[in-house]
This record gives structure tokens, C-alpha cells and sequence, in this order.
């Protein structure tokens, strides 16, 4: 970041104005607005997972834990299959995400910096598959026919290439000048090469939010580990984490007994681990987001606007 | 960061360790059905034993490995049928089924759960799954079970047998409950008419019994709302005479047609009655939302003042409420709302569910004979125990030739009853009243409940506040022109339950419904209901 | 992208060619010479060996290119061999063999309805406001964020603003039931406060698309301002201080250096969400769904959906998916071609 710390040096050499002093402080109230805008809701699901099931069942929980009852990631926490399943979804997303970027810029090179014969109908194939998808019994049937299915790589050939990465991606190489890569190729280097010792580290900024999202993607992703997984030790979080919720709703929408105490415990359950569930699958997330922003620093010799 | 992490993950295992750590299930010990010493059945056993694949829905908290309880390796030893369940979730389960279909025949499980969309009439156009009609002599115990006015619940649409059933045979487990302080408060006794009840609803309109300050948030009535918008105010079509169907949709007329619930002589008069409860406040302003997840806030947030739920709901609601000060709280089980020509009906549980399918495939390895012999051997008197019990000497002991299951199996209600694997429900087989009743004791007696759980048990026992009132309901029959129009006439933008919504909202006035509702037949309505008047004669 | 240096045709003719453009040599390719049938052998020749050439000099391209035509081929297009099913009644086990050939009966179920343009208006209106409402928003928020004088705030901000991302949309639906209802929600404690007597908010029609634009964009903000604060780290600096030298103050900066530089990206993504504007978010507007609201709230997908739902029709279902295809790329033709007559921007 010490290129934006440069920068927010150089607004102090010229004074401000006045203006420019209001809309400082106006923005800062403006995120600060934002910041509760988007907290609360996310306080109150963190609350409710950990409040009195009484509490709970009479709504009264706001932004702070109510009481303090933490059954909802104890009977998580519990559960056999969810580490494994931690670990199965770590490795699709980081291995994905990898091989994905790596696969989207080779597909984006040669529409940003290529000029070769067949250009227009490669562009049209990669494009054809942003709108059209053939939906989840063909993907089902074609991995099967691979002989993929029940391997998480599946999961990450899934979504190897998609054509929107590829578009916003390449839509940032074109930034790149041409000159960059002309000379390169002068000098006796392959596309290849090109690729990856020059354009690759000029491109951070998309790189790092490419991967974002696809590592978010896979994360997050229940419907196509529900189809292409079978047996348990290849179950991803999501999966694991829906059965418990299932499970918890399930069996308290059933009958208890009349004298069991701890009924009112069973009740709320399904609420606490249905929020618990959610925050279990948020906290990873939340974490990367600091490791990768330091991607988002501003490249040497760029700009979209003709200098 | 790393530090947040640290903790989290610090306070997650200490969560972990520091809750109740499960000590022998049961008061048994771990695999502890593989020291029973089961010989094979008399009735039913397979030489050389036969293994069964199927695929089905699994919910609550039986476990899913074939060694994880004692039910399975216990049915292996006693038949020779080994079953080997690919058990998945209920979210999504149509695509499941679609992808296994999409697989082939040579892929196909034996045996497969309907649902998700793929209901036994769609699983037999595809041509998966067989009838049974040809067999019905291998399964004479099954039919036993069902009973003659079971009958109907049996069949598809189109006439013929696909399922093994699943049977409970516990009484219904929702009922009326009514906030017995508020009517004490009010001076008032329980309802027994339709005008005591409007007298309670208007009283607690009009005054602010929960205490706060605010007359006007109390809601009278509270009903839940079905999740497709089509099971709406149901106990008050009870009260009007007309037995609904599950969705409230369909009921039987006194003539033995089977029609839609707007076809009902009554329809009118209980359209127009309750579109003036909407208007006068008594109808809860949120009904159209009011989905089952959004009832119980009502309750617990003291706001109810009376409301058709399960009957385990009474009970801890009021505990909820005593807990948070409110110590005279008290929810009560009472009978079903009485309309106002005397009608007292509630919709008894539905106690046949369709369960396994039986798949061409294993139509075609010739196991269909074995498959059908052992849900034959499953409602019989020795499958029965075993689904019920489990093994005698471990889980339960003969007393004067009743069985009785032991109480470190049930001093936890259902919960460990369940994980231990009995009354094994995805999978399916007979639940019986006496196993269901010792499991809601689990030990005590009915003296020993404190009011508000005696208040539940009432609510559920077929001699408590709802003996005589129960109804069975007619099915909702799948004919190809409800496949059809379904969606599109009856949940959709335009359909019929969008109508009688804004019709007791006030947006309609009666007439109006009335002639939309005639547009809407011509649509294909007029279809629906004559093929379903035909499919229910056929059946029943 | 085109490249949005437009360059002039002296350039193009003799200096470094730009990114993605052809050289127009001397010659020229073999199919449209004007030359003289004296002068065609002589000029296929030579043309022949440019073709030659151009591969050869473009094999590391090729070889790039290749492999990624082959996974494309293989798990995308290959399964594009299923969508004939929307011409079929297609019958999962028996496959295409054993299934009954239907035509276009599919479609003419899904576009015989009545209420069919009730359908489309409700899709059109709640998508062109969102276009208008949700879709600059993070943009806005990118910018006012990038303006943040301390870093600290600013990632404290930022990680927090994209945290509803994760939330699922049963939860969020949850929530919003929390808050608009008027017997136990915040928003009635407010009304009662102010001596109004709260509505059913979710059961009235004219609040319908209110309430998901503003739980849209507390869904979308961060997460989309994602891609726009790394563009606007991709910005040159020196482009900043070439404002600044000539005097700019910092809202001139914004105007000139940060949108400009930003609007590249901006206008792709309009376009493809173009694209969108006859589907939606489909769990979302399911589950706000009811009697009540019904009228505004149907959309096209909902509908379509609801039309199968009984009973997997795996032909109508793909039917339906086939038109919405149709549609969106349709739409992104005609919204690529205005893009680049306008701007210089376009997908391709």
C-alpha cells in the first residue's frame, strides 16, 4: 500500500480547501453509516448463534448475544465429517483457484495480444458459454463419462475456464501496452513466457479479485459438490453444513417427549445452528480478504486513459 | 487476524470438549447388537442372503451407516437381506433423482424414495419404477397395515400401487391451543361455540392483555400459512364443515364427489365470514406470511392469543415465557375451533406416507419376489418388535406380553430412542401407539407432567381435548391436469389462491372471487377437478 | 475490449501494430486480390507463404489456444448435446431414443399464458430499477471508499461491506421477515414511536421491488466494489499527478483520472448484466413471494419454474433455460453493438 500512502502524502502538499475538508468529513460519516448498515444484520445472525435459547425463541436477540449458549457449534464442532469436509473444500478452492487463474490468463493472452488466424471464431467459443449452459444432468453425465465423478477434481475441472473471468481478465491485458509484448517478442521470448514473467505480474489487481471470487465460488458452492460427490470423505463444507441444518430442523419439527427438560434446548436448535452454519462458513472468508488486498496495488506502467 | 483466528478456533474446541460428553447411548455399549445372538427368522429368510441398493431421503438423527446402529446388520442376520442405503438430503433431492435416472437402468439403486418433484406417478411415466398390483399376494400383512380406509391414500392417481408404505399409527400431534390466563383475565370459559370463540377473539382485540401498554398487538388468531401459499386458514375451513385436504384444497363433498374446496356449499358463507374477521382485526394481519418458522415468534413473544400448532410448541412457548418473568403464562391444549354450524373438526395425521419404490431395475436381477417377501416379514409381528423395540434383553423386556422399552432408552424422549436406530422412519415400517406413547413419557406417568407438558400430552392422545374430532383427510390426487395447471391456476400470480387471499384481505369482494374463479376454470380448472373426481372414484 | 487508444490510420499503417489489430500489409490475403489472372499465380505463392509465415510466428499462441479449445470442447460443449431435450419429452431413463419428439410444444406452453406480459413487466421493472439503483452503487461506493484518507478505516470498511455477501439468501429472507413484520419487527417499533400504525410491508405490492432493491444492494455493495477498487488500484499514479500539476482539485481528480479510468470495466459489466435483464435472482424473489404480492412479484423465471414443478418436466425445464438464453444473448448483441458505437467499449 505504500503507493497509496505516497499518494495521500501528495494531497497534503497542496492545502485543502474547504470543500474538500466538508466531503472528508461527510464521508467518513457516509462509511461509517455503511459500517452499520452492513454489520448489524451480520452481528445479529453471529448473536443469535450464540444466545439463551430463550432468548432465541422469543426474538429478542439483537447485536449482542443474549445469555450465553453455545450448543449450536458444539453440536457443529461435533460433527465427524465436518473437518474432513474443511479440509476437501480448502483443497478445491486453493488448488482451483490456482489452476484456474493460470488457465483463464492462457485463454486471455491470445485474445488481448494475439492476432492469428481463427481469432474471431475462438472468441465466439470462449463467449458462446457465458449465456448457454447445458445445465446440471448433461455437466453430471459428462464427468461421469471422464470418469471424474466422486473426485473433487471434478470440482475444480468444473469451473476451470469461464468465460466471464476470461472477459474481465483479458479486458485488462488489453491495458497493458502492446509495446511491452512487441518488445518481448523481439528480444527472442515465447508467448509463453511472455505470459508468465511479464504480464502475469503486471496484473495483480485483477488477478487478486479473479481469484476472490473464485475461491469464494467454490467455498461457497453446494449444488455442484451435491451431484459430482458421493461418498463422505470427499464431502465439501457446505454440503455437511446443510445436512446439520437439515437434521437439526428436522428433528425438532418432530415430537420431544413431554418431560424432557432440555426440549426448550432442542427447540431453538435449529435456529442457533442454521445461523452457527453461517458463520462457520463466513469467518474463512472474511480472513483471506487482508492476504489478498495487498495484490491490489497499483501496477508500474498502467492506465486505460491515453497518457 | 491470526490471532482472532487462534482464539475462535481455541473457543471452538474448548465448546467441544466442555458439552455433555454422550456416555453409552442407551445405557449400552458400543456395537453392543453384535454380541445378541440372532438366529434366522421362521417366516422369512433368504438362503445364501441378497443385497438391495436403494436410494433415499434421510432426516432427523438416525444414523446413516449401515454399522452405525443395530438395525440393519440385526435385519441381515434375521432375513439375509443386506440393504445398502445411499442415504441423501430432502433439499434438492429432485435433481438427485434426475441425475440417477440420467445414469441408466444398469445404474439404478433396487429401490427408490419418491419426492422432490418425482412423485410415484412421475417415476412410473419415466418408466422406472413397477406396479405393484400383480404382487398384491406376497405383501398380505402390508395391506393389513394399511387398512380398508387407508385404502385410498394407497394409490396413485391413476389407479395402481407403487409404494411400500410407511405406517404411523400415532394420533395426530397438532391441535388447538388458547392462552388460558387471557381468558381467565377476561372472566371467560373455554369456547365452546362459534360465538364464544368470536367473543374471545373480539376481547382480546380490544384490550391489551400481554400488559404492555399497546393495545393493539395482540394478535387473536394465528394460523400458519403453508410454505406454497395454498394451506391457508385451515382449521377455520374445519370450522365451517369442510374437510380439506392436507393443502386445503380438495375435500369430499356429502355426495362422494371429489372436487376443489371453492365448490363447497359453505365456501361462500366462510369466505365472506372471514373476510369481516380480516376487516374487524381478528384474522391475523400477517396470514399471508405467517409461515410455521414465523408463528412461533408470536407465541413466545406474548402475542397470541390463540393458534393451531404442534402440540409440543404449547409447552415450551409457556416455558419460554414463565423463564422471561411472565410467570402466570400458560398455553392450553383445547378442542378444535366449533363454527357456526357446531362443526368441531381436526385433520387427523396422515398415517400412510409412500416410501419405497421398487425400480425396473431390480425387476430385471428377478429380486422382486425377496424384496417384497421381506416388507411382508417388516409388518409382521417379528419386524414389527425389531422396528419398534429393537432387541429384546438389550433395548427392551416382555412384561405381561406387552413390550416395554427400557428407560435409559427413553429418558430423552425420542432423541437417543431415535439415534439408536429405532423406528428407523426413512426407511419405514410400522410405528406403533404403545412405542410412540412410552417414548413421549419417557418413564413418568401422567401425574408426574407439570401443566403446561400435561397440556401437551392432551393435545395429542386420541383421549384428550380432540377424541371424536378427528377427520381423515382426502388425498390430492396428481392427475395429469393438476400436473398441468397446477402452478399456473392454483399457486400462481393469477390462481386461485392468489384470489382468495386478496379476497379476504379485501381487495376482492366476494362476487368478485367467485366470477374470477369461474374465468379460471375455463383456463383448465373445470379439467382438474373432473379428472380428479374421476381418479378418486376409481380408487377409493 | 477494443482498445480504447484509438489510434489513427497513419499509425496503423506503419508503426507497432495495437493489441488485437490486423496488419494490413501489402498483398494481403490470397482470397481478395484485385490482381490480374496474369499475376494470380504468381501472387498465391506469395500469399501462401504469408499464411505460412502468420501460423508460424503465432505457434506459441496456437499452443495456447489449443489446449483451451479442448476443455472447452469437452466439458462445456459436449453437454450442449443435452439441450435438444427441449424439443423432446424427454424421459431421463430412456434418454432421446425412447423419448416422444414434441416440436416446440414446450415453448408455446411457456408463452401461451395471459398473463405472460404481467410476467415480463414485473421482470423488466424490478430489473431496470435495480439497473439503475443497484448496479452504480458499488461503483459509488469504490470511489467514495478510494477518497478515505486512513487506511485502517478504509480496510476495516471494506471487509466489513462485503461480510453480507456470505449471507445465504434463506437467511436474508429470514431477516427481512424479522424486520418488516409488523407484530415483532424493528421497523414497526419505529412506526408505533412515531404514533403510525405499522403495515405489512412484504404483503403490499408497491413496496415489493423497495424492499429487494434495498436488501439488494446491502447484498451487492461490497462484494461488487471488489472488481472497481482493484481497477482503481490498476489506475497509473502519475495520471494523478498530471492532474494535480495542472491544478485540479480532488473532486476534478475523481471526475477526470478515477472515472475514466474506471469506466472501461464499468461499461463491460453493464453489458453483460444487460444480459440479465429478463431473469433474476430466483431463490430471493421465491421466497419474498406471496398471495398478496403476487401480482408484482411473479417473474418470468418464478413462472417458468412454477410450470414444472409437480412434476420434473426435464423438456420444459430446458426449454425454458434455452429461452433465456436466447434472450440474454440477444440482448448482449444488441447492447455490445450500441457500446461500441458509442463509447469505443464493447465485449467483442
Amino acid at each position: 500500500m505504500s503507493a497509496v500512502r505516497a499518494k495521500n502524502k501528495k494531497h497534503d502538499f497542496i492545502r485543502r480547501s474547504t470543500g474538500e475538508k466538508v466531503f472528508d468529513v461527510v464521508n467518513v460519516l457516509i462509511m461509517a453509516a455503511l459500517l452499520i448498515f452492513f454489520l448489524y444484520p451480520v452481528l445479529n445472525v453471529v448473536s443469535i448463534s450464540l444466545s439463551n435459547e430463550y432468548e432465541v425463541l422469543a426474538s429478542n436477540v439483537t447485536f449482542y448475544p443474549k445469555g450465553f449458549n453455545g450448543q449450536a457449534y458444539s453440536t457443529i464442532f461435533r460433527d465427524p465429517d465436518l473437518w474432513r469436509s474443511i479440509g476437501n473444500s480448502a483443497f478445491v478452492a486453493i488448488v482451483g483457484c490456482v489452476l484456474s487463474l493460470l488457465a483463464t490468463c492462457i485463454a486471455a493472452y491470445p485474445l488481448a495480444f494475439g492476432d492469428f488466424y481463427g481469432k474471431k471464431i475462438y472468441t465466439m467459443v470462449i463467449m458462446f458459454t457465458m449465456w448457454f449452459n447445458a445445465g446440471v444432468v448433461p455437466m453430471f453425465l459428462t464427468i461421469r463419462a471422464l470418469g471424474l465423478y466422486d473426485t473433487l477434481w471434478a470440482l475444480i475441472l468444473n469451473t476451470l475456464i469461464s468465460a466471464y473471468n476470461v472477459v474481465i481478465i483479458r479486458s485488462y491485458f488489453s491495458s497493458i501496452p502492446f509495446s511491452v509484448v512487441e518488445s518481448a517478442r523481439i528480444d527472442g521470448a515465447n508467448d509463453y513466457q511472455i505470459l508468465i514473467r511479464l504480464i502475469i505480474p503486471l496484473s495483480k489487481p485483477v488477478l487478486a479479485t479473479v481469484a476472490l471470487w473464485i475461491i469464494v465460488g467454490h467455498w461457497n458452492d453446494y449444488m455442484t459438490p451435491l451431484i459430482l460427490i458421493s461418498s463422505k470423505k470427499n464431502k465439501t463444507l457446505q454440503l455437511v453444513l446443510k445436512e446439520l441444518v437439515l437434521n437439526a430442523e428436522t428433528s425438532t419439527s418432530n415430537l420431544a417427549s413431554v418431560n424432557s427438560s432440555n426440549n426448550t434446548g432442542v427447540a431453538a436448535l435449529s435456529t442457533q445452528i442454521r445461523n452457527g452454519v453461517l458463520v462457520v462458513s463466513m469467518v474463512p472468508m472474511i480472513v483471506i480478504y487482508p492476504f489478498l488486498q495487498k495484490f491490489f496495488v497499483s501496477g508500474v506502467m498502467l492506465g486505460s486513459v491515453k497518457g | 487476524m491470526k490471532k482472532f483466528l487462534s482464539l475462535a478456533l481455541a473457543l471452538a474446541m474448548l465448546l467441544t470438549s466442555v458439552s455433555a460428553f454422550a456416555e453409552g447411548l442407551g445405557g449400552l455399549p458400543d456395537k453392543w447388537w453384535e454380541a445378541a445372538d440372532l438366529q434366522p427368522s421362521e417366516t422369512f429368510y433368504v438362503e445364501g442372503g441378497m443385497t438391495v441398493t436403494a436410494m433415499g431421503v434421510h432426516f432427523n438423527q438416525y444414523p446413516t451407516d449401515f454399522n452405525g446402529c443395530y438395525y440393519f446388520p440385526s435385519i441381515e442376520k434375521l432375513t439375509g437381506m443386506h440393504f445398502d442405503v445411499d442415504w441423501r438430503t430432502d433439499s434438492d433431492y429432485g435433481t438427485q433423482v434426475a441425475t440417477t435416472l440420467a445414469n441408466g437402468v444398469e445404474n439404478l439403486p433396487d429401490m427408490i424414495h419418491p419426492g422432490g418433484g418425482y412423485s410415484q406417478s412421475v417415476l412410473a411415466n419415466e418408466g422406472a419404477i413397477i406396479a405393484l398390483d400383480d404382487y398384491l399376494d406376497l405383501i398380505p400383512n402390508v395391506i393389513a397395515a394399511v387398512g380398508e380406509d387407508r385404502m385410498s391414500n394407497w394409490r396413485a392417481a391413476d389407479g395402481h400401487i407403487y409404494t411400500i408404505p410407511t405406517i404411523v399409527n400415532v394420533p395426530g400431534s397438532q391441535t388447538m391451543a388458547i392462552r388460558k390466563d387471557w381468558l381467565d383475565a377476561l372472566g371467560m370459559d373455554m369456547p365452546t361455540t362459534w360465538e364464544e370463540w368470536k367473543a374471545y377473539w373480539y376481547a382480546v382485540r380490544d384490550n391489551d392483555m400481554n400488559g404492555n401498554g399497546d393495545k393493539s398487538d395482540e394478535i387473536p388468531l394465528v394460523l400458519e400459512m403453508g410454505a406454497t401459499g395454498e394451506r391457508c386458514l385451515h382449521q377455520l375451513l374445519n370450522a365451517f364443515g369442510i374437510k380439506a385436504s392436507n393443502d386445503a384444497q380438495f375435500c369430499v363433498l356429502e355426495d362422494g364427489t371429489y372436487t376443489m374446496v371453492y365448490e363447497h356449499p359453505r365456501y361462500r358463507e366462510f369466505l365472506t365470514e372471514v373476510q369481516q374477521l380480516y376487516a374487524d382485526g381478528i384474522i391475523d394481519p400477517e396470514f399471508v406470511t405467517r409461515y410455521l418458522a414465523e408463528v412461533y415468534p408470536t407465541m413466545s413473544g406474548n402475542l397470541a392469543g390463540s393458534e393451531f400448532i404442534w402440540a409440543e410448541q404449547q409447552a415450551v412457548h409457556t416455558e419460554t415465557l414463565n423463564a422471561s418473568g411472565d410467570e402466570d403464562a400458560l398455553y392450553l391444549s383445547c378442542a378444535p375451533i366449533t363454527g357456526p354450524y357446531g362443526d368441531q373438526w381436526i385433520q387427523m395425521r396422515q398415517g400412510l406416507t409412500p416410501n419405497w419404490c421398487i425400480t425396473v431395475k431390480a425387476e430385471q436381477e428377478g429380486k422382486v419376489e425377496n424384496i417384497l417377501k421381506f416388507w411382508n416379514w417388516q409388518f409382521s409381528e417379528e419386524g414389527r418388535r425389531l422396528y419398534n423395540y429393537g432387541l429384546e434383553g438389550y433395548t427392551y423386556d416382555i412384561v405381561d406380553g406387552v413390550e416395554v422399552l427400557r428407560y435409559d432408552v427413553v429418558k430423552n424422549g425420542f432423541n437417543d430412542y431415535r439415534t439408536l436406530g429405532m423406528e428407523f422412519e426413512p426407511f419405514g415400517g410400522d410405528w406403533q401407539n404403545n412405542a410412540f406413547m412410552q417414548c413421549v413419557f419417557s418413564g413418568k406417568t401422567v401425574d408426574d407432567l407439570t401443566i403446561p407438558r400435561k397440556s401437551f400430552y392432551d393435545g395429542l392422545n386420541e383421549n384428550g381435548v380432540n377424541a371424536g374430532h378427528y377427520y381423515a383427510m382426502p388425498p390430492t390426487l396428481e392427475t395429469d391436469a393438476y400436473v398441468e395447471y397446477h402452478g399456473e391456476l392454483i399457486t400462481g400470480g393469477n390462481g386461485v389462491c392468489t384470489l382468495r387471499d386478496q379476497c379476504i384481505a379485501g381487495q376482492l369482494t366476494v362476487d368478485e372471487f367467485f366470477a374470477k374463479y369461474e374465468a379460471l376454470k375455463d383456463r383448465g380448472l373445470q379439467d382438474v377437478l373432473d379428472e380428479g373426481n374421476e381418479a378418486y372414484q376409481l380408487i377409493k | 475490449m477494443q482498445d480504447s487508444r484509438r489510434t489513427d490510420g497513419e499509425v496503423r499503417m506503419t508503426g507497432t501494430p495495437r493489441a488485437g489489430q490486423r496488419t494490413r500489409c501489402k498483398g494481403g490475403f490470397a482470397l481478395n486480390t484485385a490482381a490480374t489472372r496474369k499475376e494470380s499465380v504468381l501472387n498465391s505463392a506469395r500469399a501462401r507463404r504469408r499464411v505460412c509465415n502468420r501460423i508460424w510466428r503465432n505457434r506459441y499462441i496456437y499452443l495456447m489456444v489449443i489446449p483451451v479449445l479442448i476443455y472447452m470442447l469437452l466439458l462445456k460443449y459436449l453437454p450442449m448435446y443435452y439441450l435438444r431435450a427441449a424439443f423432446y419429452d424427454y424421459k431421463l431413463l430412456k434418454g432421446f431414443e425412447g423419448s416422444k419428439y414434441v416440436g416446440f410444444k414446450w415453448f408455446e406452453r411457456l408463452l401461451s399464458s395471459p398473463d405472460l406480459w404481467q410476467y415480463i413487466r414485473n421482470t423488466l421493472t424490478l430489473n431496470l430499477l435495480s439497473l439503475a439503483i443497484v448496479f452504480p452503487a458499488p461503483l459509488v461506493f469504490a470511489i467514495l471508499l478510494n477518497e478515505v484518507r486512513s487506511n485502517g478505516y478504509k480496510k476495516v470498511v471494506q471487509t466489513v461491506s462485503y461480510m453480507p455477501h456470505f449471507v445465504s439468501t434463506v437467511v436474508l429472507v429470514s431477516m427481512i421477515n424479522n424486520i418488516c413484520s409488523p407484530s415483532i419487527g424493528v421497523l414497526a417499533k419505529i412506526w408505533k414511536s412515531m404514533g403510525l400504525t405499522p403495515v405489512n410491508w412484504l404483503a403490499v405490492p408497491d413496496y415489493f421491488y423497495g424492499i429487494n432493491i434495498v436488501s439488494g444492494l446491502w447484498q451487492c455493495i461490497g462484494w461488487n466494489a471488489v472488481i472497481y477498487i482493484s481497477a482503481i488500484a490498476g489506475i497509473d499514479q502519475s495520471l494523478y499527478e498530471a492532474a494535480r500539476m495542472d491544478g485540479a482539485n480532488r473532486w476534478k481528480q475523481i471526475l477526470h483520472v478515477t472515472i475514466p479510468g474506471i469506466l472501461p470495466t464499468f461499461i463491460l459489466l453493464l453489458i453483460m448484466q444487460i444480459g440479465q435483464l429478463m431473469n433474476c435472482v430466483f431463490d430471493k424473489i421465491w421466497l419474498l413471494q406471496n398471495t398478496l404480492n403476487m401480482q408484482v412479484s411473479e417473474m418470468l423465471p418464478t413462472y417458468v419454474y412454477r410450470l414444472g414443478m409437480v412434476s420434473q418436466k426435464y423438456g420444459q425445464a430446458t426449454a425454458g433455460g434455452l429461452l433465456n438464453s436466447v434472450i440474454s444473448v440477444t440482448l448482449v448483441l444488441i447492447a455490445n453493438f450500441v457500446s461500441r458505437k458509442v463509447s469505443e467499449t464493447s465485449l467483442f
